[in-house]
This record gives structure tokens, C-alpha cells and sequence, in this order.
């Protein structure tokens, strides 16, 4: 099998699940599934590489990480937006989303994104303590810091979401702020 | 701090899984956006490296013997670009207009032998493709597309094993709840020269037969065994066991009498950021079908590409052989005689930086070279004509990735091109596009 059939396979197992992660992670759905391609597109520039890797999905999380984070710093009229208590625009192909899954995705864009990541990676992609560690370059005690810091503001958070009136809130929030 | 996990059935929080679901049953996969994206990003770093190049000749540093006028880039219009390094006898022949909305794409030209040629492709309509096999028996004067019998969007590679004998690995792609991807693998062969095909058996075997041509295929033998098509049943015969090298790679380029020969690592280490580091470049053949192996270390850790595989092995008689690669920067060739009992070093070198390797063999002996697969590795090529012992730069060509057929020898041009090379004697070279 081919270096590129490789890659399709990997994408047709991996994709969708690397994009609700990254779409949690950025708040933007077009931007996650580009974040994902371009993680894509850089592996099939190196098939190979595939190869040298035990967790293909999680080589390609990491990269699709790295190039939604490099992006957001070059996006400083992103910052502007979000500053206002919007949510990040949304482009085609936005997931049809319960207003519970609203408010979930504008309560993880103020976090901070260490801590962000830590929570999308332990609870979407279903990564124990030690593999968040190992996959964001950081000890398994600042993991479980970030996760309890984490928890504590969603709780927080989505409790006075609830309180006032659902997904209406990320729309109406002078506080947010969105953290790179 | 104890063990945390908010997963638990007593943590009444955020509905993550829900959203996953949710942001996962949204998600459409097309791959083909990530090839086109692919292939422009690959066209933009080739326009990057010609102007570079230029900018160098022009300022007199040359390093690198500029390249003749035949080797010319394709346009930069042309979805299939012929291999950016090589002669193009006829660009426009991948690139004529297509009805909107529907299109063809191919896979890798191959051959059965000289005549006989085979493409996988996929007839696109929107973003459904159906899969099938455009088959030559006049050396790509003619084609015919066959369809195969397997469900929209499927993916299939493409193996043949002999002139007429020809294996399809398929896996099927179904939507499942949640929006995730499931599929069915197997086999399908043909054994009329891709006009019929039928689903295969897949039985697993001691010792594959003498003389069977075995396919390369990723994932390499040390994952999945290696296989090969019983010309009288159709079935898929596969070894029962992997190779034990790390990263192993099929040589392909070794005729089929001189046995199975595999390139690979003896050992490797996981890094902190999952990288896997291969250690003990080693060669190990087999004459008895894959039964038993006699491995070969070499004494210093020697690769011929930075992904896969140990040293790129080539050979036209299976008796005198050149594993060829690089140790840092520096090339190296080791010989052997004897048919890979033993093998010595030669003095032959070259400094390729980072490039990537790969060696065959002519048929006159010569040993071809080259370093740098693509455009984007500033490719050179090299040819010894006294058994590996010096290295005459020579313009690029088609050669060093040779591998016989019954008849000659083929080169594809995958992934920069869907066409193939076909030569009686490893030099001079015809080029072959596929249909359309």
C-alpha cells in the first residue's frame, strides 16, 4: 500500500475526530477542519513518517494543534472579535449545535489555552493524565493542575450561563475574554 | 494530587461527549481537497527552488551541474505534473480539460511486464468516486477501464504480481453513526490481465512459492507479511510471519529468482514526542520463500531515507548487490558478491546532505545513484561503472528507482506523477502516461 493510501486511511479513521477536537480547542469549525487538512497536507508531503509514529492520530493532533496556535497569534482581529464576547466567526459547514454545546464551546474559548487544550484533550479525545502530559510537553502535575483550574471555571461558568438564559450568553458577555 | 478523571459516572459536568458528536456527525470528509492542497503546496516550493536555483547560477555559486534543457519543469497547470526532475516527453497528455464536476483520478501506472500496464483510478463525480482499473496491453497505445466491483469511495491499491496476474487491496469506506468511518478489507485478483476480477482468499503460507514476484507495500513486512498471487488459483498467498527488522522495506528492485530480500533496522527507541529512532541498519534474505532469513548488520547505522527502510538495496543478478545510503551527510555503498552473506565497503562517496537515496542496478552492472527524491531535495544522480568503487556525476534521469519486470525494467513516477518509465535495459527510457 502506498505512502498516500496510508494517509487516506489514517484520514478516514482520524478526521472527524481530530476536527471536533480542534473545533473545541479554537471555537471556530472552519478553522479546525483547516488546521486538520493542513496537518493532513503536511504528512503527505513525508508519507513515510507515518511510519516512525505508534499513534498516527496523535502525531497529527499535535501538528493540527501547532498550526491552530501559530495561526491564532497571527490573528489579532480574531482577539478584537472574541474580546466583544462573540464567538469566534464560523464559516460553512457549522455543526448543528444544541445550545448546551454552545455554551460548552464559548465557556472553553475563556479559558486559558493551556488549560483549554488540557481539557479537550482529556475529555474529547479521551487521553489519560499522562497522555495530555506527554502530548502538550508538560508534567503530569501541571496537567492535573490545569484540569482542576479547568473544571472549576466550566463549572463556574456554565452554571451562570444557565442561570441566565442558555446559549443567548455567549453573545452577551462583556467579561469573556479568550485566552491565546 | 490524586489520579483525576472528570469521565467518571459520578462527574455530572459538561457534556463533551455530546459535543464531540455533535462536531463529528458535522465533519464531511473529502480527501481529495487534501491532495489538491498537497499537490499546489508541492508546485509552490518547486516554482521556490527554481527561483532559488537561478538566483545562484546567476550569482556564479554554482554547486550543482545545471540541468539540461530536456529536463524542464512541467507547466504548473497540470494536475498530474510528470516527475519535476525528469524529461516530460508529453506534459499536456495528463492535463486536457475535464467535463465540470466529473473528473478521473489515478494512482500509480504500473506493470505487469513492458506490455502490459495497469492504473487504479477513481471516475468522480462531485465528490463520489468509483473505483477501477484502466489495463494496457500495448504498452499505453490503448486502454480499457474496468470497473471494480467494489462500493463507492472505496480505496484500492494495486499489485501486480505477474503480466496478467493482478491483486487489489480494498477497504471499503461506510458511514457509521456518530459520523465516523468504518470499513471492510480484502482482497480482489484477477488473473486475465484486470479484465475479471474476483474476491480472494487470503491464505497464509509457510514459504511463498520460487519465482513469485512480491509486491512493496506499506505498511512494510515487519507489519504486514509479505504477499504475492498463486497464478493458478487467484488466491493471496501471504508469509505467516513478519519480518523481525524494524521498519522493514521490501526490496523490490532484486529480480525474482535471487529471493526475498528486505531492508530494516534491528532495533529502535520511542522518543518523549513519540518519534521512533531506528538503530542497526541491516539487509536479511531469504532463498527459500520467506521460510528462513540470513540477516546482515551493518557496522554503522546507515539509511537511505529519513521515513522508512534501511539502505536502498539494488541488484541485477542477486549475487553482486550495492546497499546504498548515507551516514550523516556522506554517502556510502557497501558490496556484496556473495548474495548478501557478506559485504565490504567501497571507497566510492559523496556528500548529499539530507537527501534521500535510491540505487539500482542495469542491466550492463552499472550502478545507478540518486540522491533526492523529489524537486524540493535539489535532486543529483551518479552512476559507478566499476562495482560501487567511484561515482561519475550524471545528468538526472529515470534509473535509480528501477524495478525489474519480465522483459525490462519500470520506474514510476508516484506520487509527483501517475506515469510510469519503462526501459528494456535499465538506460534509455520510454515514458508512459495513463488514459486521458
Amino acid at each position: 500500500m502506498d505512502g498516500q493510501t496510508q494517509v487516506q486511511e489514517v484520514y478516514a479513521a482520524s478526521a472527524a475526530r481530530l476536527v471536533a477536537q480542534l473545533f473545541a480547542v479554537t471555537g471556530d469549525y472552519a478553522e479546525a477542519q483547516d488546521a486538520v487538512q493542513e496537518a493532513f497536507v503536511r504528512v503527505l508531503a513525508r508519507p513515510g513518517r507515518l511510519r516512525q509514529v505508534d499513534n498516527p492520530e496523535a502525531w497529527l493532533r499535535t501538528i493540527a494543534l501547532n498550526v491552530a496556535r501559530s495561526r491564532y497569534r497571527r490573528r489579532a482581529v480574531f482577539d478584537r472579535l472574541v474580546r466583544s464576547g462573540r464567538l469566534a466567526p464560523t464559516g460553512q459547514g457549522v455543526p448543528e449545535l444544541s445550545p448546551d454545546h454552545v455554551a460548552l464551546v464559548a465557556a472553553l474559548q475563556r479559558l486559558p489555552r493551556a488549560t483549554r487544550e488540557a481539557v479537550v484533550l482529556h475529555h474529547l479525545a479521551d487521553l489519560p493524565v499522562a497522555g495530555v502530559a506527554q502530548a502538550l510537553g508538560c508534567s503530569v502535575e501541571a496537567v492535573k493542575t490545569r484540569l482542576v483550574r479547568g473544571r472549576r471555571a466550566l463549572a463556574a461558568d456554565l452554571t451562570e450561563t444557565e442561570n441566565i438564559g442558555g446559549a443567548a450568553v455567549s453573545g452577551s458577555r462583556d467579561r469573556g475574554v479568550r485566552h491565546a | 494530587m490524586p489520579e483525576l478523571d472528570f469521565r467518571g459516572p459520578d462527574f455530572r459536568g459538561p457534556d463533551f461527549r455530546g459535543l464531540d458528536s455533535a462536531a463529528q456527525a458535522a465533519f464531511r470528509p473529502h480527501f481529495a481537497d487534501v491532495l489538491h492542497r498537497a499537490r499546489r503546496r508541492r508546485r509552490t516550493r518547486i516554482v521556490a527552488a527554481v527561483v532559488t536555483g537561478a538566483a545562484v547560477l546567476a550569482g556564479g555559486g554554482v554547486a550543482v551541474a545545471q540541468l539540461p534543457a530536456r529536463h524542464a519543469l512541467p507547466p504548473a497547470d497540470s494536475p498530474t505534473p510528470t516527475p519535476e526532475f525528469l524529461p516530460a516527453p508529453d506534459p499536456a497528455a495528463s492535463a486536457r480539460a475535464q467535463a465540470p464536476g466529473r473528473r478521473t483520478r489515478y494512482g500509480p501506472t504500473q506493470a505487469g511486464d513492458l506490455d502490459r500496464l495497469y492504473v487504479r483510478y477513481g471516475d468522480c463525480r462531485d465528490r463520489d468516486c468509483a473505483p477501477g482499473v484502466a489495463v494496457s496491453a500495448d504498452r499505453g497505445r490503448t486502454w480499457q477501464k474496468i470497473p471494480l466491483p467494489v462500493p463507492v469511495n472505496s480505496l484500492a491499491a494495486l499489485y501486480p504480481t505477474g503480466p496478467r496476474t493482478v491483486a487489489v487491496r480494498v477497504q471499503t469506506q461506510l458511514a457509521a453513526p456518530g459520523g465516523t468511518i468504518t470499513g471492510e478489507k480484502f482482497w480482489l485478483t484477477s488473473l486475465d490481465g484486470g479484465l475479471t476480477w474476483r474476491r480472494a482468499e487470503l491464505r497464509q503460507v509457510p514459504a511463498l512459492p520460487a519465482g513469485a514476484r512480491v509486491p512493496d507495500r506499506m505498511p512494510g513486512p515487519d507489519r504486514d507479511p509479505l504477499i504475492t498471487v498463486d497464478p493458478s488459483t487467484g488466491d493471496v498467498l501471504q508469509l505467516a510471519h513478519r519480518s523481525t527488522l524494524r521498519s522493514a522495506r521490501f526490496v523490490e528492485s532484486i529480480p525474482v529468482d535471487a529471493g526475498l530480500w528486505v531492508s530494516g533496522s534491528t532495533g529502535a527507541s520511542t522518543g518523549p514526542d513519540s518519534r521512533i529512532s531506528y538503530t542497526g541498519s541491516a539487509v536479511e534474505v531469504s532463498r527459500d520463500g520467506g521460510r528462513s532469513w540470513q540477516r546482515y548488520v551493518f557496522p554503522e547505522q546507515i539509511v537511505s531515507n529519513d521515513d522508512f527502510g534501511g539502505v536502498a538495496v539494488a541488484s541485477h543478478n542477486g549475487q553482486t548487490a550495492y546497499a546504498v545510503g548515507r551516514v550523516g551527510a556522506t554517502l556510502r555503498i557497501y558490496r556484496t558478491v556473495d548474495g548478501g552473506r557478506s559485504w565490504q565497503r567501497t571507497a566510492a562517496t559523496a556528500q548529499v546532505g539530507e537527501r534521500r537515496i535510491t540505487a539500482a542496478v542495469r542491466s550492463d552492472g552499472t550502478l545507478v545513484v540518486q540522491a533526492g527524491l523529489d524537486a524540493g531535495e535539489n535532486p543529483v544522480m551518479f552512476t559507478s561503472t566499476d562495482r560501487g568503487n567511484s561515482l561519475q556525476p550524471v545528468p538526472l534521469g529515470p534509473g535509480a528507482s528501477a524495478v525489474p519486470v519480465p522483459g525490462g525494467y519500470a520506474q514510476s513516477g508516484w506520487p509527483q506523477s501517475s506515469a510510469v518509465w519503462l526501459s528494456v535495459d535499465g538506460d534509455d527510457w520510454s515514458h508512459v502516461a495513463p488514459p486521458d
